[in-house]
């Protein structure tokens, strides 16, 4: 009897053993959330070419807020963040974890300013617009900072990006804070650049967050989707000319933006993700992220600096370069 | 092998021959990936121009079929050569070329590309192929299996939605993109494949009406001018053979990057000039795909590659395998171990029997088994009409060997003994310890009872032999009474041997160291009372 039961035991062992490697239940998929940004392109690139595992569903917003209410609301167990939001979100309650780095912004944040505004300091007693609770922020930072000047030296107007191309035009700005394509449009408005996120790389990160309490449950899941990221990755290195017409065709833009729209921003491979992935906290993420708890306390953005417990989680990269 | 080598011969002979090759011609190598004469007419302007650039150097222009070239290249007749990617890769691998010094730039609407794709076409009126899955096990015309955008990359696409190609699909190779097109528009083919560009150069041309024709699986990229059915690769390379000198190089680079759009050269070839060399990875992703040249070696096996592909796999088939070997393990063990139990068993059966049938001191069979023995042969010797005498042995004198020597020397005389009355006795017989200083023997298949005496002296004379324990010598002697069998009535083995004691008896009285044989009349002449009789034949005490 006894050893009947034994075999029993065994022979549940077993199974278990051959159900280890398969991925959680497959039946409910593993809702991304998702808003157009360059950075993203390889997640729609690999939806394009059907790399995507059929258990992962791109739920695609229009900015990074609708995101965040969606992951708070418990219908999305990802999503494309910037640095800033994830450690915003983790101080509002929900914990993140930062699984893929999409990119590193060098250039793609930029300060526009009237043709008279020739360097930083210039922007003294000038009106801004920033976005409030956003990237902006972090610019308008490093801009007073390069600047030596202060808040109180300027006129701050919270103007997000969109609505940055009219108020220049009614001459109600004269610096405006943003990103691709809004930069550009104001470029061809007559604004110069005075100031962009070349200045100060390795801030402004574009990630792919998880909520940490659906991390352990989702892995192999994230496991599959972060290769097909790094396939299509490799599909807009190499084959560049075929990746950037699909984008610029489901963007509706030309080729030539499409080409500019990436300048500014570094697309790290899976060697560059391990290194921002680091553990160690010495470089990456752990390490702009102890920089952004100063900017965010500073700004008002954090009440308290995030401890970064949890913050990373490079276990889900690949392990080889082939996807 | 033997091409290369004999390919490599003739560069080393050429190489030896010839230290320098004379530079004031070079000849440049276009693949015929359109009729001979439109390529002459196209690209005899484009060698006329570099002619020009270089100045005092001639540029030669050859149209050639794919192995043409080949052979072309390995003779080092040709300098410079204008291929398809796919066969540029292939010719790099057989023969050291430069890399590629610039990137066709093709033109049409007034849209610059340095891309070429495939394009799958199907006659207007086939509404019953849509998609790329819809192609399996349809007859497809191609120009060659050596086309890049004639058939290569539709096959990487067909690959990608699980239509494997040569394998699912009925090829029609047909030599030129314009047979593709003609085979599908009069029905020979129910899909062709052509490269990016051919479609619209024929309506151009006004050779095609292009209503007449369907693009299958149609690509959505920004600005891209042709029709296409495929993923982009980078244009045509244009290369420089490794024996130009580096200078000439340079300088065909320069004339190349220099060619302007609306240069006659480049308008008469259809292209917008060319751009610093594209990487060709794309290209080579896809040879290593579909196993293309020179990619059609399988690729070396490398367990670390299985190992990074399938490690759970193998883990969990290992810890499965573990499984089920440690099950069968404890299974062998479990048997073996039940084997041995079986086998430790009868042996404590066997030892158990030998106990229960054997007498001790001895190892002599004891009565029981005598009993059985003697049941065993009087069938046998019944069956068989032979005889069979059972004798009753009794020590004489043992009783004073053990009183005066103790009971230890005593046990030694009767296992001494033991060891010599069997040593007297033949294979069959039998001899048997029945308890204390009584022996009994069975005197086997004989055809004469008579045969029994001279075995039974040998018995008597065995038993009187003296012996010497511990420098003790004793000597003890037998007395015998024999039965035979079979009688007149029949008889049990306890009555045999009852016979035999009785007999025995009469030895005992008669002298020692004798035999007597049992014999019923003269029993019954003597006298005795017949309750003695009965109590002999009954088996009564």
């Amino acid at each position: 009897m006894q050893r009947r039961a034994f075999l029993l035991r065994l022979a549940a062992l077993a199974a278990g053993a051959a159900g280890a490697g398969s991925g959680c239940d497959p039946d409910v998929p593993l809702a991304v959330g998702i808003h157009p940004w360059p950075g993203y392109e390889p997640f729609y690139i690999a939806r394009a070419f059907g790399w995507l595992p059929d258990y992962v569903r791109l739920r695609e917003g229009g900015t990074a807020s609708d995101s965040v209410a969606a992951m708070k609301a418990g219908e999305l167990d990802a999503a494309a963040l910037t640095l800033d939001e994830v450690l915003a979100v983790r101080a509002s309650g929900l914990a993140l974890t930062v699984v893929l780095v999409f990119d590193v912004s060098v250039g793609a944040d930029a300060v526009m300013a009237r043709r008279d505004i020739e360097q930083p300091a210039d922007v003294a007693g000038r009106p801004i617009a920033v976005e409030r609770g956003a990237v902006g922020e972090l610019v308008l930072d490093k801009l007073l900072a390069a600047a030596g000047l202060t808040e109180a030296d300027v006129t701050v107007l919270d103007i997000a990006p969109d609505d940055q191309l009219e108020a220049w035009r009614r001459g109600e700005i004269d610096v405006a804070i943003g990103y691709e394509p809004v930069t550009r449009l104001l470029e061809r408005e007559g604004a110069r650049r005075l100031f962009d996120s070349r200045q100060f790389p390795g801030v402004i990160f574009d990630v792919l967050a998880v909520r940490s309490d659906r991390l352990s449950v989702r892995r192999s899941q994230l496991d599959a989707l972060l290769s097909a990221h790094f396939r299509a990755l490799d599909h807009l290195r190499v084959n560049r000319d075929d990746a950037l017409r699909r984008i610029a065709a489901w963007r509706g833009l030309s080729l030539e933006e499409t080409e500019r729209s990436f300048a500014g921003l570094n697309l790290p491979d899976l060697a560059g993700n391990r290194a921002y992935l680091d553990v160690t906290g010495a470089r990456g993420i752990l390490k702009s992220a102890r920089e952004l708890n100063v900017l965010m306390l500073r700004a008002g953005r954090l009440s308290v600096a995030d401890d970064l417990i949890g913050l990373i989680d490079p276990s889900c990269l690949p392990r080889n370069g082939s996807a | 092998m033997i091409a290369l080598l004999r390919r490599a011969f003739v560069c080393l002979f050429v190489l030896a021959c010839c230290p320098a090759f004379a530079q004031d011609k070079l000849t440049l190598g276009v693949f015929a990936f359109r009729p001979q004469p439109l390529m002459l007419e196209r690209y005899t302007p484009l060698a006329d121009y570099l002619s020009a650039k270089l100045g005092g150097v001639r540029v030669e222009l050859q149209v050639l079929a794919q192995d043409e070239l080949e052979e072309a290249v390995a003779a080092r007749r040709i300098d410079l050569l204008m291929t398809n990617p796919s066969h540029y890769l292939e010719l790099r691998s057989h023969n050291s070329l430069s890399g590629a010094l610039a990137t066709v730039i093709s033109m049409e609407n007034g849209q610059a590309v340095t891309s070429l794709g495939g394009c799958i076409i199907v006659s207007s009126g086939r509404t019953d192929i849509s998609g790329l899955r819809a192609l399996e096990g349809r007859r497809i015309a191609i120009p060659g299996p050596r086309y890049l955008g004639g058939y290569q990359a539709q096959a990487y696409e067909l690959k990608q939605a699980g239509v494997r190609v040569p394998g699912d699909v009925d090829l029609l190779v047909t030599g030129s993109h314009e047979a593709v097109v003609e085979a599908v528009l009069e029905g020979r083919a129910d899909a062709g494949f052509v490269r990016t560009g051919i479609i619209e150069s024929l309506v151009a041309e006004g050779r095609l009406d292009p209503a007449r024709l369907v693009v299958l699986n149609r690509q959505n990229l920004a600005g891209y001018p042709y029709a296409v059915s495929t993923r982009l690769y980078p244009e045509w390379p244009f290369v420089a053979l490794p024996h130009v000198e580096a200078r000439m190089v340079r300088r065909i680079s320069a004339a190349l990057l220099a060619l302007e759009a609306s240069d006659p050269a480049a308008r008469a070839a259809g292209i917008a000039g060319f751009s610093p060399p594209l990487d060709y990875l794309p290209v080579e992703t896809l040879a290593r795909a579909l196993r293309l040249p020179p990619f059609d070696h399988a690729p070396p096996f490398l367990w670390r590659d299985v190992w990074a592909r399938y490690a759970s796999f193998i883990i969990a088939l290992g810890v499965l395998s573990a499984l089920a070997v440690g099950l069968l393990v404890v299974l062998m063990r479990r048997n073996r171990q039940l084997a041995q139990s079986v086998a430790a068993l009868e042996d404590a059966q066997e030892a158990l029997r030998h106990i229960a049938y054997h007498d001790p001191l001895t190892g002599l069979p004891n009565r029981a088994l005598l009993i059985d023995r003697l049941r065993q042969d009087m069938g046998r010797v019944r069956r068989n009409t032979q005889r069979l005498a059972l004798a009753y042995i009794d020590l004489d004198g043992f009783k004073a060997v053990n009183d005066t020597h103790g009971h230890e020397m005593g046990d030694r005389l009767l296992v001494d003994i033991a060891r010599r009355m069997r040593g007297v006795l033949r294979e069959a017989d039998t001899v048997a310890r029945l308890g204390g200083d009584e022996f009994a023997a069975i005197f086997t298949d004989l055809p004469e009872v008579t045969l029994s005496h001279g075995l039974i002296d040998r018995l008597l004379v065995a038993i009187a032999a003296p012996v010497s324990l511990d420098g003790v010598q004793l000597r003890v002697s037998g007395s015998v009474g024999v039965a035979y069998f079979p009688q007149a009535s029949g008889i049990e083995p306890e009555q045999l041997l009852r016979q035999a004691d009785h007999a025995m008896y009469e030895a005992k009285q008669s002298g020692r160291n004798c035999c007597r044989i049992f014999d019923e009349r003269a029993l019954q002449a003597a006298g005795a009372a017949p309750m003695v009789r009965a109590a002999i034949v009954q088996g009564g005490a």
